[in-house]
């Protein structure tokens, strides 16, 4: 994870858009929370400019 | 046991007496092979290979300035199912001992036996320019002797004129050429096995060739630090971003070449030509409907950036996958930027050193928590 961020910083394109995060079975609320958190960050990036892009 | 032998020798005759050296230990039963560039018929090539017959040592050209294939990928290839059983000399430039010992920690080249000859490094040219140059007549030891006086030669590999790392490290011995004046050449045992070859061959005592040699070397990295900022900083500008890097590789034809003569990449069957990436019809349909158009063969981008992923921790910026590359897309040099920043990221260096772990292999409990949480 630590790498595929490095890289995308390297490269210019948006780490941001990877998440980690270690939830066992048994913390539903820290997943609910969790997605909220990542739903709601992605709604304020916007569409990834990538998934326009037929060449990639 | 550490060991320390410091000789020089005329450098107008480096070419003949490390040939008759290695001739010696050879004839003499010290090695029982030597791993050294031969010149190929064509003449104006040399190609790495295995010698056992001392004879075969006068067609060899140790010194030129052309690496066709990483010796670190002929070693592996050499003793991963078993070590060599009687010792053998390999020459080695820097970035080649790098991989080598990359290769080593992954488990991949087993170091048993062999005697590692490695020289200061100024660069070297691709296989086209210097059969090109072989041609021209081109006096090298010249050439050379401008380079490691500081010139920059435009000709040479582009990773070569940024590499920071012309001195080897993790050698039996070195061939020096840092911290003398042009007119001599040093060798320099580091260890007992080095020292022991090292008796075969009469030299003048190298005194404060320590001191001279450090500020050299010290020297020459800080100007080639200068120089692989200003490609890392131009590099940053040309290729980053989606837009560049969509341009840096639209020349990309899939060939995988850089990921086949890469030294670290060793799996036998790359993850992208596995059956992972072998879809049925409707897949590819579906995509090209969801933009209306689909580039193929599919996943260009995500090869390269998946091979960054895998392999750029152990990156030593040899540049192979750049002289492979049949588009001349940078792929090295970007691969060198990539890998600086993943492994400054575990205060690694590919190659620095045989005992410390690779990234991935070790686990250190304080590490990373803004990653993965506490």
């Amino acid at each position: 994870m630590a790498i595929l961020k490095t890289i995308f910083d390297t490269l210019g394109l948006e780490s941001d858009r990877v998440h980690l995060e270690w939830i066992s079975a048994s913390e539903g609320k820290k997943f609910a929370d969790t997605v909220k958190k990542i739903t709601d960050e992605t709604k304020q990036q916007g569409p990834n400019p990538l998934a326009k892009q037929w060449s990639i | 046991m550490a060991s320390n032998k410091w000789i020089k020798l005329p450098k107008e005759n480096r070419d003949a007496l490390v040939k008759g050296w290695l001739k010696t230990l050879l004839e003499k039963g010290a090695v029982s092979g030597v791993v050294v560039p031969s010149t190929l018929p064509s003449g104006a090539n040399a190609a790495q290979s295995l010698i056992t017959d001392p004879a075969m040592l006068e067609d060899t050209q140790p010194f030129a300035p052309v690496m066709a294939v990483s010796t670190a990928k002929i070693l592996s290839r050499m003793t991963r199912l078993k070590p060599m059983e009687k010792p053998v000399a390999v020459l080695l430039r820097p970035c080649e001992l790098r991989a080598t010992i990359e290769l080593t920690k992954l488990k991949q080249a087993n170091l048993d036996n062999l005697l590692l000859i490695a020289m200061d490094c100024a660069g070297t040219f691709s296989v086209k320019t210097y059969a090109s140059l072989v041609q021209e007549g081109t006096n090298f030891d010249e050439m050379e002797e401008k380079l490691f006086g500081g010139e920059e030669e435009p000709l040479l590999r582009p990773v070569c004129q940024g590499c920071e790392w012309s001195v080897p490290g993790g050698c039996d011995i070195t061939i020096a050429r840092h911290g003398l004046d042009g007119t001599t050449f040093g060798l320099i045992a580091h260890t007992e096995r080095g020292e022991a070859a090292l008796g075969e061959m009469e030299g003048e005592a190298w005194e404060g060739g320590e001191e001279a040699r450090a500020a050299a070397v010290e020297k020459w990295t800080q100007d080639k630090i200068a120089k692989r900022d200003a490609q890392f900083a131009e590099l940053k500008e040309r290729v980053t971003g989606v837009e560049n890097l969509l341009k840096t590789y639209a020349a990309c034809i899939n060939c995988h070449n850089c990921m086949t003569v890469c030294p670290i990449c060793f799996c036998k069957e790359c993850f992208f030509d596995s059956a992972v990436f072998e879809f049925e019809s409707d897949r590819f349909m579906d995509w090209s409907k969801a933009r209306g158009n689909l580039r193929l063969p599919t996943d260009t981008l995500l090869f390269h950036i998946g091979r960054m992923n895998h392999m750029s921790t152990s990156c030593v910026a040899c540049g192979m996958c750049q002289d492979a590359c049949p588009n001349d897309i940078p792929v090295a040099q970007i691969f060198k930027m990539v890998g600086f920043n993943t492994q400054s990221r575990f205060d690694y260096v590919a190659g620095r050193r045989l005992d410390e772990p690779v990234p991935l292999a070790e686990f250190r409990e304080d590490e990373l928590h803004e990653i993965g949480g506490e």
